[in-house]
Protein backbone atom coordinates (compact mmCIF):
# COMPACT_ATOMS: atom_id res chain seq x y z
CA UNK A 1 0.00 0.00 0.00
CA UNK A 2 1.66 3.09 -0.70
CA UNK A 3 0.53 6.30 -0.05
CA UNK A 4 -0.53 7.16 -3.74
CA UNK A 5 -2.45 3.89 -3.64
CA UNK A 6 -4.67 4.80 -0.68
CA UNK A 7 -5.02 8.71 -2.35
CA UNK A 8 -6.48 6.85 -5.25
CA UNK A 9 -8.68 4.34 -3.95
CA UNK A 10 -10.22 7.26 -1.46
CA UNK A 11 -10.86 9.64 -4.70
CA UNK A 12 -12.24 6.13 -6.89
CA UNK A 13 -14.46 5.02 -3.82
CA UNK A 14 -16.12 9.08 -3.81
CA UNK A 15 -16.09 9.03 -7.52
CA UNK A 16 -19.37 6.97 -7.98
CA UNK A 17 -21.12 9.96 -6.12
CA UNK A 18 -18.96 13.00 -7.50
CA UNK A 19 -18.85 14.29 -11.36
CA UNK A 20 -16.02 15.36 -10.68
CA UNK A 21 -12.98 14.96 -7.74
CA UNK A 22 -10.87 18.01 -8.89
CA UNK A 23 -8.84 19.86 -6.49
CA UNK A 24 -9.30 17.01 -4.00
CA UNK A 25 -6.01 15.07 -4.86
CA UNK A 26 -4.30 17.92 -4.59
CA UNK A 27 -5.84 18.75 -0.93
CA UNK A 28 -5.12 14.75 0.29
CA UNK A 29 -1.30 15.13 -1.58
CA UNK A 30 -0.45 18.48 0.48
CA UNK A 31 -1.81 16.41 3.89
CA UNK A 32 0.42 13.52 2.62
CA UNK A 33 3.27 16.06 2.32
CA UNK A 34 3.11 16.43 6.62
CA UNK A 35 4.74 13.25 6.87
CA UNK A 36 7.46 13.43 4.16
CA UNK A 37 9.40 15.86 6.65
CA UNK A 38 12.55 14.32 8.93
CA UNK A 39 11.92 12.75 11.59
CA UNK A 40 12.35 14.60 15.15
CA UNK A 41 15.59 14.48 17.02
CA UNK A 42 15.18 11.45 19.30
CA UNK A 43 15.03 11.59 22.91
CA UNK A 44 18.51 10.00 24.97
CA UNK A 45 15.94 7.35 26.19
CA UNK A 46 14.81 6.72 22.81
CA UNK A 47 17.94 6.96 21.05
CA UNK A 48 19.15 4.22 23.65
CA UNK A 49 16.58 2.32 22.65
CA UNK A 50 16.94 2.19 18.99
CA UNK A 51 20.74 1.33 20.03
CA UNK A 52 19.65 -1.58 21.31
CA UNK A 53 20.85 -0.68 24.28
CA UNK A 54 18.75 -2.69 27.34
CA UNK A 55 16.65 -0.45 29.18
CA UNK A 56 17.27 0.85 32.59
CA UNK A 57 15.13 -0.90 35.48
CA UNK A 58 11.50 1.01 35.55
CA UNK A 59 11.40 3.60 37.73
CA UNK A 60 8.22 2.72 39.20
CA UNK A 61 9.88 -0.20 40.64
CA UNK A 62 13.22 1.78 42.18
CA UNK A 63 10.58 4.03 43.75
CA UNK A 64 8.47 1.13 44.83
CA UNK A 65 11.19 -0.55 47.15
CA UNK A 66 11.58 2.34 49.44
CA UNK A 67 7.98 3.22 49.72
CA UNK A 68 7.89 -0.78 51.09
CA UNK A 69 10.83 -0.82 52.65
CA UNK A 70 9.34 2.13 54.97
CA UNK A 71 5.98 0.90 55.25
CA UNK A 72 7.40 -2.17 56.66
CA UNK A 73 9.90 -0.66 58.84
CA UNK A 74 6.90 1.90 60.08
CA UNK A 75 5.13 -1.35 60.83
CA UNK A 76 7.18 -2.83 62.73
CA UNK A 77 8.21 -0.10 64.79
CA UNK A 78 4.81 0.38 65.68
CA UNK A 79 4.06 -3.30 66.44
CA UNK A 80 6.62 -3.21 68.50
CA UNK A 81 5.65 -0.55 70.19
CA UNK A 82 2.33 -1.65 70.72
CA UNK A 83 3.64 -4.92 72.03
CA UNK A 84 5.81 -3.43 74.57
CA UNK A 85 3.30 -1.39 75.96
CA UNK A 86 0.73 -4.40 76.08
CA UNK A 87 4.08 -6.13 78.23
CA UNK A 88 3.99 -3.13 80.49
CA UNK A 89 0.15 -3.15 81.16
CA UNK A 90 0.00 -6.57 81.92
CA UNK A 91 3.10 -6.95 84.04
CA UNK A 92 2.54 -3.95 85.76
CA UNK A 93 -1.12 -5.25 86.94
CA UNK A 94 -0.02 -8.79 87.51
CA UNK A 95 2.85 -6.72 89.99
CA UNK A 96 0.22 -4.61 91.84
CA UNK A 97 -1.85 -7.85 92.07
CA UNK A 98 1.56 -9.63 93.53
CA UNK A 99 1.21 -12.47 91.47
CA UNK A 100 3.96 -12.16 89.35
CA UNK A 101 6.40 -15.34 90.37
CA UNK A 102 8.50 -14.47 93.92
CA UNK A 103 11.96 -12.82 91.83
CA UNK A 104 10.68 -10.76 88.93
CA UNK A 105 7.83 -9.97 91.81
CA UNK A 106 11.31 -8.65 94.33
CA UNK A 107 12.36 -7.15 91.12
CA UNK A 108 9.43 -4.94 90.24
CA UNK A 109 9.10 -3.82 93.23
CA UNK A 110 12.80 -3.21 94.34
CA UNK A 111 11.91 -1.20 90.85
CA UNK A 112 9.30 0.99 91.94
CA UNK A 113 10.59 1.54 95.17
CA UNK A 114 13.71 2.78 93.76
CA UNK A 115 12.10 4.83 90.64
CA UNK A 116 8.74 5.06 90.53
CA UNK A 117 6.47 7.09 92.67
CA UNK A 118 4.15 4.15 93.73
CA UNK A 119 5.51 0.81 94.81
CA UNK A 120 4.42 -2.23 93.86
CA UNK A 121 4.23 -5.24 96.57
CA UNK A 122 7.12 -7.06 97.71
CA UNK A 123 6.26 -10.98 97.39
CA UNK A 124 4.71 -12.85 100.20
CA UNK A 125 7.38 -13.51 102.86
CA UNK A 126 9.99 -10.71 101.68
CA UNK A 127 10.56 -8.48 104.68
CA UNK A 128 9.03 -5.17 103.91
CA UNK A 129 10.91 -2.69 101.67
CA UNK A 130 12.98 0.25 103.53
CA UNK A 131 11.38 3.09 103.72
CA UNK A 132 7.64 2.07 103.92
CA UNK A 133 5.10 2.74 106.70
CA UNK A 134 6.25 1.25 109.96
CA UNK A 135 5.27 3.30 113.36
CA UNK A 136 7.05 2.30 116.03
CA UNK A 137 4.28 3.86 118.34
CA UNK A 138 3.74 0.63 121.01
CA UNK A 139 3.74 3.02 123.63
CA UNK A 140 0.89 5.08 124.83
CA UNK A 141 2.95 8.17 125.05
CA UNK A 142 3.46 8.09 121.67
CA UNK A 143 0.52 9.94 121.05
CA UNK A 144 -0.73 12.67 122.11
CA UNK A 145 -3.30 13.32 124.48
CA UNK A 146 -4.54 16.13 126.46
CA UNK A 147 -7.33 16.68 128.68
CA UNK A 148 -9.13 19.73 128.28
CA UNK A 149 -8.57 20.95 131.51
CA UNK A 150 -5.11 20.09 130.93
CA UNK A 151 -4.51 16.83 132.38
CA UNK A 152 -3.09 13.94 130.36
CA UNK A 153 -4.94 10.95 130.45
CA UNK A 154 -2.70 8.58 132.35
CA UNK A 155 -2.03 5.66 130.71
CA UNK A 156 1.11 4.20 131.76
CA UNK A 157 1.94 2.88 134.94
CA UNK A 158 -0.60 0.10 135.87
CA UNK A 159 -1.94 -0.14 133.13
CA UNK A 160 0.68 -0.85 131.56
CA UNK A 161 0.55 -3.96 131.25
CA UNK A 162 -2.49 -4.21 129.41
CA UNK A 163 -1.14 -2.53 127.40
CA UNK A 164 1.90 -4.20 126.27
CA UNK A 165 2.18 -7.20 123.91
CA UNK A 166 1.22 -6.61 120.35
CA UNK A 167 -1.49 -4.37 119.58
CA UNK A 168 -2.35 -4.12 116.09
CA UNK A 169 -3.56 -1.12 115.34
CA UNK A 170 -4.56 0.24 111.87
CA UNK A 171 -2.78 3.36 110.85
CA UNK A 172 -2.71 4.61 107.15
CA UNK A 173 0.10 6.44 107.74
CA UNK A 174 3.22 6.96 109.67
CA UNK A 175 2.89 10.46 111.56
CA UNK A 176 0.76 11.26 114.13
CA UNK A 177 -0.54 14.47 113.70
CA UNK A 178 -2.41 15.17 116.76
CA UNK A 179 -3.99 18.30 117.68
CA UNK A 180 -5.87 18.35 120.57
CA UNK A 181 -7.34 21.52 121.33
CA UNK A 182 -7.43 21.78 125.27
CA UNK A 183 -10.03 23.71 127.64
CA UNK A 184 -7.49 25.69 129.50
CA UNK A 185 -9.91 25.68 132.31
CA UNK A 186 -11.01 22.78 132.31
CA UNK A 187 -7.75 21.66 134.64
CA UNK A 188 -9.18 23.61 137.28
CA UNK A 189 -11.02 21.22 139.24
CA UNK A 190 -8.26 18.66 139.73
CA UNK A 191 -5.05 20.26 139.41
CA UNK A 192 -4.18 17.50 137.44
CA UNK A 193 -0.51 17.58 136.33
CA UNK A 194 0.54 14.96 133.84
CA UNK A 195 3.95 14.71 133.36
CA UNK A 196 5.84 12.56 130.53
CA UNK A 197 8.93 10.84 132.26
CA UNK A 198 8.96 8.28 129.69
CA UNK A 199 12.02 8.52 127.17
CA UNK A 200 10.65 7.44 124.06
CA UNK A 201 12.96 5.63 121.62
CA UNK A 202 11.74 4.21 118.13
CA UNK A 203 14.29 2.52 116.34
CA UNK A 204 12.10 1.79 114.04
CA UNK A 205 13.62 3.27 110.48
CA UNK A 206 11.50 5.10 108.13
CA UNK A 207 10.50 8.68 108.21
CA UNK A 208 7.72 10.45 109.95
CA UNK A 209 5.86 13.45 110.76
CA UNK A 210 4.21 14.15 113.78
CA UNK A 211 2.40 17.14 114.71
CA UNK A 212 0.66 17.68 118.13
CA UNK A 213 -0.40 20.27 119.91
CA UNK A 214 -1.52 20.39 123.32
CA UNK A 215 -3.45 22.78 124.30
CA UNK A 216 -3.82 21.67 128.18
CA UNK A 217 -3.61 24.42 130.14
CA UNK A 218 -3.98 25.51 133.70
CA UNK A 219 -5.33 23.04 135.29
CA UNK A 220 -2.26 20.89 134.27
CA UNK A 221 0.62 20.65 132.99
CA UNK A 222 0.76 18.08 129.63
CA UNK A 223 4.01 17.54 129.14
CA UNK A 224 3.28 14.69 126.88
CA UNK A 225 3.98 16.04 123.54
CA UNK A 226 5.45 12.23 122.98
CA UNK A 227 3.27 12.83 119.72
CA UNK A 228 4.31 12.31 116.35
CA UNK A 229 7.81 11.70 115.75
CA UNK A 230 7.14 8.22 115.08
CA UNK A 231 10.03 6.56 114.21
CA UNK A 232 7.62 4.38 112.33
CA UNK A 233 5.83 6.32 109.64
CA UNK A 234 2.11 6.23 110.55
CA UNK A 235 -0.06 8.01 108.14
CA UNK A 236 -2.88 9.07 110.15
CA UNK A 237 -5.46 10.97 109.04
CA UNK A 238 -8.09 10.58 111.86
CA UNK A 239 -9.98 12.18 114.49
CA UNK A 240 -10.96 11.59 117.37
CA UNK A 241 -12.97 12.85 120.76
CA UNK A 242 -11.91 11.50 123.97
CA UNK A 243 -12.94 12.74 128.02
CA UNK A 244 -11.79 11.38 130.85
CA UNK A 245 -11.35 11.99 134.17
CA UNK A 246 -8.12 10.87 136.11
CA UNK A 247 -7.11 11.97 139.27
CA UNK A 248 -4.45 9.39 140.05
CA UNK A 249 -1.02 9.32 138.64
CA UNK A 250 0.50 6.60 136.69
CA UNK A 251 3.98 6.30 136.17
CA UNK A 252 5.62 3.42 134.36
CA UNK A 253 7.28 2.04 131.29
CA UNK A 254 5.29 1.32 128.45
CA UNK A 255 5.82 -1.07 126.02
CA UNK A 256 3.93 -2.68 123.36
CA UNK A 257 3.92 -2.86 119.31
CA UNK A 258 1.82 -1.38 116.94
CA UNK A 259 1.56 -2.42 113.26
CA UNK A 260 0.33 0.03 110.97
CA UNK A 261 -1.15 -1.39 107.21
CA UNK A 262 -0.96 0.38 104.37
CA UNK A 263 -4.03 2.65 103.51
CA UNK A 264 -6.17 0.82 106.40
CA UNK A 265 -7.61 3.79 109.05
CA UNK A 266 -10.14 2.89 111.76
CA UNK A 267 -11.82 6.25 113.00
CA UNK A 268 -10.79 7.02 116.00
CA UNK A 269 -11.82 5.28 119.23
CA UNK A 270 -10.29 5.72 121.89
CA UNK A 271 -9.85 2.95 124.42
CA UNK A 272 -9.50 4.72 127.49
CA UNK A 273 -6.87 3.28 129.95
CA UNK A 274 -8.28 1.70 132.75
CA UNK A 275 -6.88 3.38 135.86
CA UNK A 276 -6.57 1.78 138.85
CA UNK A 277 -8.86 2.47 141.76
CA UNK A 278 -7.53 5.01 143.51
CA UNK A 279 -5.65 6.60 141.09
CA UNK A 280 -8.16 8.38 139.23
CA UNK A 281 -10.70 8.18 136.33
CA UNK A 282 -9.07 7.33 133.12
CA UNK A 283 -9.87 9.61 130.00
CA UNK A 284 -11.49 8.01 127.14
CA UNK A 285 -9.84 9.39 124.76
CA UNK A 286 -11.03 8.79 121.57
CA UNK A 287 -8.35 10.53 119.77
CA UNK A 288 -6.86 9.88 116.33
CA UNK A 289 -3.88 8.27 117.75
CA UNK A 290 -3.76 8.28 121.36
CA UNK A 291 -2.53 5.86 123.65
CA UNK A 292 -4.66 2.63 123.46
CA UNK A 293 -6.45 3.78 120.71
CA UNK A 294 -7.12 2.82 117.27
CA UNK A 295 -7.49 5.37 114.86
CA UNK A 296 -9.21 6.19 111.54
CA UNK A 297 -7.67 8.07 109.16
CA UNK A 298 -7.03 7.95 104.72
CA UNK A 299 -3.37 8.12 104.80
CA UNK A 300 -1.40 5.93 102.78
CA UNK A 301 1.62 4.16 103.49
CA UNK A 302 2.45 0.57 102.89
CA UNK A 303 2.76 -2.25 105.56
CA UNK A 304 3.33 -0.12 108.08
CA UNK A 305 4.75 -2.19 111.00
CA UNK A 306 5.23 -0.25 114.40
CA UNK A 307 6.70 -2.05 116.97
CA UNK A 308 8.65 -0.66 119.66
CA UNK A 309 7.91 0.42 123.02
CA UNK A 310 6.61 3.79 123.94
CA UNK A 311 8.21 4.20 127.46
CA UNK A 312 6.14 7.07 127.62
CA UNK A 313 5.61 7.43 131.76
CA UNK A 314 3.21 9.53 132.76
CA UNK A 315 2.45 10.82 135.96
CA UNK A 316 -0.20 12.67 136.92
CA UNK A 317 -2.99 13.38 137.93
CA UNK A 318 -5.90 14.50 135.76
CA UNK A 319 -9.29 15.55 137.20
CA UNK A 320 -12.40 15.85 134.99
CA UNK A 321 -10.02 16.19 131.89
CA UNK A 322 -11.48 15.85 128.36
CA UNK A 323 -9.71 14.88 125.49
CA UNK A 324 -9.81 16.25 122.24
CA UNK A 325 -7.61 15.53 119.56
CA UNK A 326 -7.01 14.63 116.13
CA UNK A 327 -4.15 13.53 114.49
CA UNK A 328 -3.30 13.51 110.58
CA UNK A 329 -0.49 12.72 109.37
CA UNK A 330 0.92 10.70 106.04
CA UNK A 331 3.74 9.44 105.68
CA UNK A 332 5.89 5.91 104.76
CA UNK A 333 7.70 3.74 106.00
CA UNK A 334 8.57 1.33 108.42
CA UNK A 335 9.53 1.36 111.71
CA UNK A 336 10.19 -1.68 114.13
CA UNK A 337 11.84 -0.64 116.97
CA UNK A 338 11.34 -0.86 120.93
CA UNK A 339 11.77 1.79 123.34
CA UNK A 340 12.82 1.60 126.48
CA UNK A 341 12.35 3.54 129.23
CA UNK B 1 14.35 6.43 1.47
CA UNK B 2 14.11 3.95 3.98
CA UNK B 3 11.38 1.02 2.86
CA UNK B 4 9.71 -0.84 5.62
CA UNK B 5 9.39 -4.23 4.66
CA UNK B 6 8.55 -7.54 6.39
CA UNK B 7 12.44 -8.25 6.52
CA UNK B 8 13.05 -5.35 7.93
CA UNK B 9 10.47 -5.09 10.71
CA UNK B 10 11.51 -8.73 11.74
CA UNK B 11 14.72 -7.73 12.40
CA UNK B 12 13.85 -4.68 14.33
CA UNK B 13 11.59 -7.15 16.19
CA UNK B 14 14.94 -9.33 17.33
CA UNK B 15 16.13 -6.13 18.31
CA UNK B 16 18.55 -5.26 15.35
CA UNK B 17 20.01 -1.80 16.07
CA UNK B 18 19.57 -0.69 12.13
CA UNK B 19 16.40 -2.27 11.60
CA UNK B 20 15.31 -0.12 14.74
CA UNK B 21 16.75 3.13 12.92
CA UNK B 22 15.26 2.16 9.97
CA UNK B 23 11.90 1.93 11.41
CA UNK B 24 12.23 5.21 13.17
CA UNK B 25 13.30 6.86 9.94
CA UNK B 26 10.68 5.30 7.91
CA UNK B 27 7.25 5.46 10.90
CA UNK B 28 8.59 8.89 12.60
CA UNK B 29 7.91 11.45 10.15
CA UNK B 30 4.13 10.25 9.50
CA UNK B 31 3.23 10.01 13.13
CA UNK B 32 5.00 13.53 13.73
CA UNK B 33 2.77 14.53 10.40
CA UNK B 34 -0.34 13.26 11.65
CA UNK B 35 0.30 14.60 15.09
CA UNK B 36 0.67 17.82 13.47
CA UNK B 37 -2.21 17.61 11.75
CA UNK B 38 -4.43 16.70 14.37
CA UNK B 39 -3.16 20.30 16.14
CA UNK B 40 -1.22 18.02 18.69
CA UNK B 41 0.56 20.72 21.34
CA UNK B 42 4.10 19.15 20.82
CA UNK B 43 3.96 16.74 18.20
CA UNK B 44 7.75 16.47 18.48
CA UNK B 45 7.37 15.60 22.19
CA UNK B 46 4.27 13.09 21.75
CA UNK B 47 6.09 11.56 18.59
CA UNK B 48 9.00 10.68 21.22
CA UNK B 49 6.73 8.83 22.99
CA UNK B 50 5.16 7.39 21.06
CA UNK B 51 8.12 5.73 19.70
CA UNK B 52 9.07 4.66 23.06
CA UNK B 53 6.15 2.72 24.13
CA UNK B 54 6.73 1.22 20.35
CA UNK B 55 10.07 0.02 20.83
CA UNK B 56 9.63 -0.87 24.74
CA UNK B 57 6.85 -3.36 22.87
CA UNK B 58 8.52 -4.55 19.92
CA UNK B 59 8.99 -7.93 21.01
CA UNK B 60 6.01 -9.36 21.14
CA UNK B 61 4.81 -7.60 17.41
CA UNK B 62 3.20 -10.11 14.62
CA UNK B 63 2.31 -9.14 11.30
CA UNK B 64 5.13 -7.75 9.25
CA UNK B 65 5.11 -4.52 7.98
CA UNK B 66 1.60 -3.72 7.98
CA UNK B 67 1.15 -4.92 11.55
CA UNK B 68 3.70 -2.54 12.83
CA UNK B 69 2.08 0.44 10.99
CA UNK B 70 -1.04 -0.48 12.62
CA UNK B 71 0.87 -0.76 16.03
CA UNK B 72 2.06 2.68 15.79
CA UNK B 73 -0.39 4.45 14.72
CA UNK B 74 -2.62 3.00 17.45
CA UNK B 75 -0.01 4.79 19.91
CA UNK B 76 -0.01 7.58 18.04
CA UNK B 77 -3.71 8.11 18.04
CA UNK B 78 -4.09 7.02 21.76
CA UNK B 79 -1.35 9.36 22.41
CA UNK B 80 -3.80 12.00 20.82
CA UNK B 81 -6.45 11.17 22.37
CA UNK B 82 -5.06 11.57 25.74
CA UNK B 83 -3.05 14.71 25.25
CA UNK B 84 -6.64 16.29 23.99
CA UNK B 85 -8.57 14.89 26.49
CA UNK B 86 -5.51 16.34 29.05
CA UNK B 87 -5.73 19.90 27.61
CA UNK B 88 -9.42 20.05 27.22
CA UNK B 89 -9.70 19.31 30.89
CA UNK B 90 -6.80 22.14 31.73
CA UNK B 91 -5.70 24.78 28.79
CA UNK B 92 -2.60 25.76 29.08
CA UNK B 93 -1.48 29.23 29.98
CA UNK B 94 1.26 31.01 28.31
CA UNK B 95 1.96 34.66 27.57
CA UNK B 96 1.29 36.44 24.30
CA UNK B 97 3.69 36.42 21.87
CA UNK B 98 3.42 38.07 18.74
CA UNK B 99 5.62 35.80 16.38
CA UNK B 100 3.67 33.36 17.64
CA UNK B 101 -0.04 34.84 16.84
CA UNK B 102 -1.25 32.72 13.63
CA UNK B 103 -3.77 35.06 12.80
CA UNK B 104 -1.50 37.85 11.38
CA UNK B 105 -0.78 36.98 7.82
CA UNK B 106 2.45 35.35 7.27
CA UNK B 107 4.90 36.93 4.65
CA UNK B 108 5.58 35.23 1.11
CA UNK B 109 8.80 33.89 2.46
CA UNK B 110 7.49 32.97 5.90
CA UNK B 111 4.95 30.91 4.17
CA UNK B 112 7.29 29.37 1.70
CA UNK B 113 9.60 28.49 4.42
CA UNK B 114 7.19 27.05 7.19
CA UNK B 115 4.81 25.47 4.21
CA UNK B 116 2.45 27.08 3.26
CA UNK B 117 -0.36 24.35 3.12
CA UNK B 118 -0.28 23.13 6.11
CA UNK B 119 -1.99 26.68 7.73
CA UNK B 120 -4.93 26.14 4.50
CA UNK B 121 -4.94 21.85 5.64
CA UNK B 122 -5.74 22.76 9.00
CA UNK B 123 -8.57 24.80 7.72
CA UNK B 124 -10.36 22.21 5.76
CA UNK B 125 -9.68 20.00 8.65
CA UNK B 126 -11.22 21.73 11.11
CA UNK B 127 -14.41 21.63 9.33
CA UNK B 128 -14.60 17.46 9.40
CA UNK B 129 -15.72 16.00 12.50
CA UNK B 130 -13.20 14.40 15.00
CA UNK B 131 -14.31 10.84 13.51
CA UNK B 132 -13.77 12.14 9.71
CA UNK B 133 -10.72 13.58 10.57
CA UNK B 134 -8.98 10.79 11.83
CA UNK B 135 -9.84 8.11 9.41
CA UNK B 136 -8.81 10.80 6.41
CA UNK B 137 -5.54 11.56 8.38
CA UNK B 138 -4.58 7.92 9.39
CA UNK B 139 -5.06 6.67 5.90
CA UNK B 140 -3.14 9.20 4.17
CA UNK B 141 0.13 9.84 6.36
CA UNK B 142 -0.49 6.68 7.96
CA UNK B 143 -0.89 4.97 4.85
CA UNK B 144 -3.42 2.55 6.24
CA UNK B 145 -5.89 0.66 4.99
CA UNK B 146 -9.60 0.72 5.40
CA UNK B 147 -9.55 -2.12 7.35
CA UNK B 148 -5.91 -1.19 9.25
CA UNK B 149 -7.63 2.38 10.19
CA UNK B 150 -10.74 0.49 11.94
CA UNK B 151 -8.64 -1.50 13.89
CA UNK B 152 -7.05 1.73 15.15
CA UNK B 153 -10.11 3.23 15.47
CA UNK B 154 -12.27 0.26 17.09
CA UNK B 155 -14.67 0.53 14.50
CA UNK B 156 -16.37 -1.51 11.71
CA UNK B 157 -15.01 -1.19 8.46
CA UNK B 158 -18.06 -0.07 7.54
CA UNK B 159 -18.14 2.73 9.33
CA UNK B 160 -14.65 3.72 8.70
CA UNK B 161 -15.90 3.95 4.91
CA UNK B 162 -18.94 5.78 5.34
CA UNK B 163 -16.82 8.03 7.71
CA UNK B 164 -13.98 8.89 4.39
CA UNK B 165 -16.52 9.37 2.16
CA UNK B 166 -18.38 11.71 4.13
CA UNK B 167 -15.26 13.67 5.19
CA UNK B 168 -13.98 13.25 1.39
CA UNK B 169 -17.25 15.24 0.17
CA UNK B 170 -17.04 18.11 3.05
CA UNK B 171 -13.62 18.76 1.61
CA UNK B 172 -14.69 18.25 -2.02
CA UNK B 173 -17.26 20.97 -1.29
CA UNK B 174 -15.25 23.78 0.36
CA UNK B 175 -12.47 23.24 -2.76
CA UNK B 176 -16.12 24.14 -4.85
CA UNK B 177 -16.51 27.16 -2.68
CA UNK B 178 -12.97 28.22 -3.12
CA UNK B 179 -13.05 28.15 0.85
CA UNK B 180 -9.88 25.86 0.67
CA UNK B 181 -7.21 27.54 -1.05
CA UNK B 182 -4.64 24.41 -2.89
Amino acid sequence: VSTSAVIAEMIADLEEFLDSTDGLDDLLSGLRTLGEGAAPTPSHELMALLAGTPETAPVVALRSRPASHRASRRNAIAGLAAATVAGLSITGAAAAANELPAPIQRVVAHFSESYLPFSFPRPVGDPPAPGTASSSDSGEGADVSTGTDGSRAATTGPHEPQRSGTELRHESGASDAGISPGNPDGGAAGGTTSTDTGAETDTGSGTGQGDGQDHGQPGGTDHGQDHGQDSGQDGDQGSGQGSGQGDGSTTGPGTGQGHAYAGQGDAGKGVPPTAPPGQGKKPTSPGGDTAGSTSNGGGQSAAADDSGADPAAEAGTGVIGSVQGQARGQAKGVGGGRSTP
Amino acid sequence: VAVLTDDVVSRAVSGDSDALAAVYAELAPKVLGYLRARGADDPEGLTNEVFLHVLRRLGGLVGGADGLRTFVFSIAHARYVDEYRRRTRRPPESPYVAELDERLAPSAETAALTGEGLGHLSEALAQLNDEQRSVITLRVLGDLSLEQTADVLGKSVGAVKQLQRRGLLTLRALVDRGEVAL
